[in-house]
């Protein structure tokens, strides 16, 4: 007769534990007057085409290459991967979000993987986005976009002269976030990281026509 | 109009000249010319460009490096840009160095480190490149240089080659351009200059570090 009790005791606690942890990630934002509809960060507005060197640094394994990008049409955008050699790894589309996959060497060539990528390039690479909510936090102006993927939120993170210095995927904690290292209007250098998940993705602008 | 008929023949009889096909005996003395260049080959030091084509982007990608080879096991393949990395083949072990990133494994760990090798030395060696049992190999004259067209019958090189084009140098017979193109038409092509044959070649150019 013990273990109900024991047994509800723990479904509240993990219940309370819950909902403390789903208020977290924008509990210490303050609610603001939104003041824009949409949203297309700076980096985007004139791109065509660019390389970028690529890093990843995945289980403690490090891998290196080129990455190109190129705007197809609005909230379309194609990538490769290339190796050092030139080889070409992976070949991809984003398009309005999703990702469709045109060529990748087999030990790409995983769900686990074009999932992650579809999610992180998504992030990246999405225009006119539309925004439901807008926060303050500290000196820096938050941007809500709604169900961006699944039922996770996207916030992008403005600093005071207004540039866009991160984007985070977000529900109850950050699942992934990109930091755009010289908050610049050009995507000279980023991070991506993925919450707990050891993989981190680093790109550094080569070439931009 | 009729200039431009004209143009398109002279196009198609100049290029059936420029490429003209190797007659049996042509091919057993060209083979024999690039075996006794390559038997002589102490050492090697070269520059080289790689061009990287992507049918979807305007512009291509762009690497410069320099290649150091010693006899018979040795080589350095270093790109000095777009950013710098090398990789070092020396006796049946493998050094990375990616930016400051350092990486060192046992060639024998792997098949495609295994390729890997064959292939750096096979761009030293010309004629271990010129593999009849798993490509059908077409030689022909270009200008004074020589063209070997090798067409992948190996199931596994039909995957990622559709065709890999060799240009020999008609005086020294060394390999001085490898055009390597993808089933997608998306082609690599490393073009070599300065080679510098039996040049003096420091040990420290193949030191893991």
């Amino acid at each position: 007769m013990r273990l109900f009790p024991s047994f509800l005791k723990f479904i509240l606690i993990g219940f309370i534990l819950f909902q403390i942890s789903c208020a977290s990630y924008t509990k210490s934002f303050e609610p603001k007057e939104k003041t824009v509809e949409t949203f297309t960060p700076d980096y985007l507005k004139d791109f065509q085409e660019a390389s970028f060197k690529i890093s990843i640094e995945a289980f403690e394994n490090h891998f290196g290459g080129i990455m190109v990008a190129k705007k197809l049409k609005r909230n379309h955008y194609r990538f490769a991967f290339l190796n050092e050699f030139g080889g070409k790894m992976m070949d991809f589309e984003i398009l309005n979000r999703e990702l469709k996959l045109n060529y990748a060497v087999e030990q790409l060539n995983r769900k686990i993987i074009l999932k992650m990528l579809e999610k992180d390039f998504s992030m990246l690479f999405s225009e006119e986005v539309l925004i439901k909510n807008e926060f303050a936090q500290n000196e820096l102006r938050m941007l809500e976009v709604e169900k961006f993927s699944g039922n996770k939120s996207l916030f992008y993170e403005l600093n005071q002269a207004g540039n866009l210095q991160k984007i985070t995927l977000a529900k109850n904690k950050e699942k992934a976030s990109i930091t755009l290292i010289n908050n610049d209007k050009h995507l000279s250098d980023i991070e991506i990281s993925h919450g707990d998940f050891p993989i981190k993705i680093y790109l550094h602008l080569l070439n931009n026509q | 109009m009729k200039n431009l008929i004209f143009s398109f023949v002279c196009f198609w009889v100049l290029g059936g000249m420029a490429q003209a096909q190797l007659s049996p005996a042509e091919i057993k003395s060209l083979k024999a010319n690039i075996n006794s260049a390559t038997a002589n080959l102490t050492s090697l030091e070269s520059t080289f460009i790689q061009i990287k084509h992507l049918d979807f982007m305007e512009n291509d990608v762009k690497s410069s490096g320099k290649l150091y080879y010693k006899s018979k096991s040795k080589i350095r393949w270093e790109y000095t840009s777009p950013f710098h990395y090398y990789v070092i083949f020396n006796n049946d072990k493998m050094f990375v160095n990616d930016n400051g990133k350092k990486k060192e494994t046992e060639v024998s760990s792997s098949k495609l480190l295994k390729d890997l090798s064959k292939i750096m030395l096979g761009t030293v060696n010309g004629s271990a490149v010129l593999d009849e049992t798993k490509f059908k190999i077409n030689y022909s004259k270009s200008g004074a240089d020589f063209l070997a067209k090798m067409i992948p019958t190996d199931k596994t090189y039909k995957k990622y080659i559709k065709q890999i084009d060799l240009t020999f140098d008609g005086k020294t017979y060394l390999l001085k351009k490898i055009k390597t193109t993808e089933p997608s038409l998306d082609y690599t092509l490393i073009e070599f200059s300065n080679q510098k044959k039996n040049a003096a070649v420091s040990e420290d150019k193949f030191a893991f570090k």
